[in-house]
């Protein structure tokens, strides 16, 4: 009888600890993937303020489509690449498209004495420029984000609980090309 | 006989528990204080927080003043919406531009945790060492600002922008540093005010400031520090175990706290940032 009772009471004991590891275990790929969730949307975020305001750049240029028509077709482009993405792969491939196009339109204003620009002007570029800082900020968070719940879900047990619970067994990183994400330094002493 | 050796025998083991619990104290102190010592990218804020004059250039006027406004509006604004704002400032050296990317705005001020509810501004101005006429000098090289997440919605970059070009690079106090760092921080904190908390005003005036600049210059040895001849008394036979126990124990319970939660006065509100903000090149 007692041995009885000592069987289930360490059966119980074995079902309560295995319980305990899967609810904490899950919950905590759950914190993990609902990070992701939250730094992918501060990207969004931030992605479509930096759309908005090259936007509001380029009407405060004038003579940038006649001469600099390189530079106002790639800006367009980029814009309308964003507008378009629907996939993770598009929407980074439009980031970077911005981010350069963004770069070259600084250059070509600061260069080019027939492209003028109104009063706003350098305060939109304040804007922007701040804007892409807190991009490289928002793609740093999101990939560190990812690295966390990469790394825990290929760990033991957890990997159990992925395929259990069908968690993704990898997320994507933002990749940009080399220099892409830089952020550009304006003097406006120049 | 028996009876009379027993005092001193107990008197002696007495001494040894002492001097053991004593010595115990000392390493245990030491060893906590080993393992807190990690390997750190960035300096943490000083004991004042709201001024971290790492480059050692601000008058202690200005030092005091900004400490004094930055705790004022932490004060303030804490049954605000949004409330608990800081503004902290930190100054650093380095050698030349290049070295300006080994500090990340937004690394120091995650941190430094400041403001309450993400409402906290922090300025970084960084120097680099000039030789004119074999005399060293310091030279504001870049001037960064990151604004944390909540503050975002109430201060924009092209307004900070204007802030830091009409006053710290302004011409009307820009020529003298203290005098720009500090007209500076009070167009800030007018804009703090007015703008995230909507007051009506925020009054201040520079001459007035100017003034008490001229009438509290620097004093030497004015900052608190531990002279070493108190360290050397303690080392000596002539300290007495409470004078020792007096020194260790605080700090020990310094330690335990968390670097000083106890004696600290000004921290951290725990807020974040997320990059934004602006830079601006002299």
């Amino acid at each position: 009888m007692a041995k009885k009772y000592l069987g289930l009471g360490i059966t119980g004991f074995i079902v309560v600890v295995l319980g305990i590891m899967l609810i904490t275990g899950y919950n905590g790929l759950v914190t993990l993937d609902t990070n992701i969730d939250g730094k992918y949307a501060q990207i969004e975020n931030r992605l479509q303020e930096r759309h908005d305001k090259i936007g509001q750049v380029l009407g405060a240029v004038s003579g940038l489509q006649q001469h600099a028509e390189t530079i106002y077709n790639a800006i367009t482009a980029a814009r309308a690449a964003y507008a378009s993405a629907s996939t993770m792969e598009e929407l980074i491939a439009a980031d970077a498209a911005e981010a350069i196009a963004f770069t070259d339109l600084l250059v070509v204003v600061e260069d080019n004495p027939l492209i003028t620009a109104n009063v706003g002007y350098y305060a939109l570029i304040d804007e922007i420029s701040s804007m892409e800082s807190a991009l490289s900020v928002a793609r740093r968070d999101y990939n560190e984000a990812v690295q966390a719940y990469n790394a825990s879900v290929r760990r033991f047990p957890r990997i159990l609980y992925a395929s259990l619970f069908g968690f993704e067994k990898e997320v994507d990183y933002w990749k940009m090309n080399e220099g892409a994400d830089e952020v550009p330094v304006i003097d406006f002493n120049d | 006989m028996k009876v009379l050796m027993k005092y001193p025998s107990s008197i002696s083991m007495t001494r040894y528990s002492i001097k053991f619990i004593f010595f115990s104290i000392m390493i245990s102190g030491l060893l906590l204080i080993l393992f807190g010592c990690t390997d750190r990218k960035y300096p943490r804020p000083t004991d004042q927080y709201y001024v971290n004059d790492y480059a050692n250039i601000l008058y202690q006027a200005t030092r005091h003043s900004i400490t004094r406004e930055g705790e004022r509006l932490y004060e303030v604004t804490q049954d605000e919406v949004d409330g608990g704002a800081q503004l902290v400032v930190a100054t650093f050296v380095v050698e030349n531009l290049s070295d300006i990317a080994n500090y990340d705005k937004t690394e120091i001020f995650r941190e430094w945790k400041i403001g309450k509810n993400d409402m906290g501004l922090l300025v970084i101005l960084f120097f680099t060492e000039e030789v004119i006429d074999e005399i060293d000098y310091l030279v504001l090289a870049e001037t960064q600002i990151e604004v944390g997440y909540r503050m975002e919605q109430y201060l924009t970059p092209s307004q900070l922008g204007n802030i830091v070009d009409n006053t710290l690079y302004g011409d009307e106090w820009g020529d003298d540093l203290d005098m720009g760092v500090m007209y500076m921080v009070y167009e800030l904190l007018s804009a703090i005010y007015i703008d995230a908390y909507g007051y009506e005003s925020f009054n201040y005036d520079m001459e007035v400031y100017q003034e008490y600049l001229f009438d509290n210059p620097d004093v030497a040895g004015d900052d608190s520090h531990v002279p070493l001849s108190w360290i050397l008394y303690l080392l000596s036979p002539f300290a007495t175990t409470g004078d020792r126990l007096g020194v260790i124990i605080p700090i020990i319970l310094f330690i335990l706290i968390g670097g000083g939660g106890a004696v600290v006065k000004n921290k951290g509100g725990g807020g974040s940032s997320g990059g934004m903000g602006i830079f601006r090149r002299r």
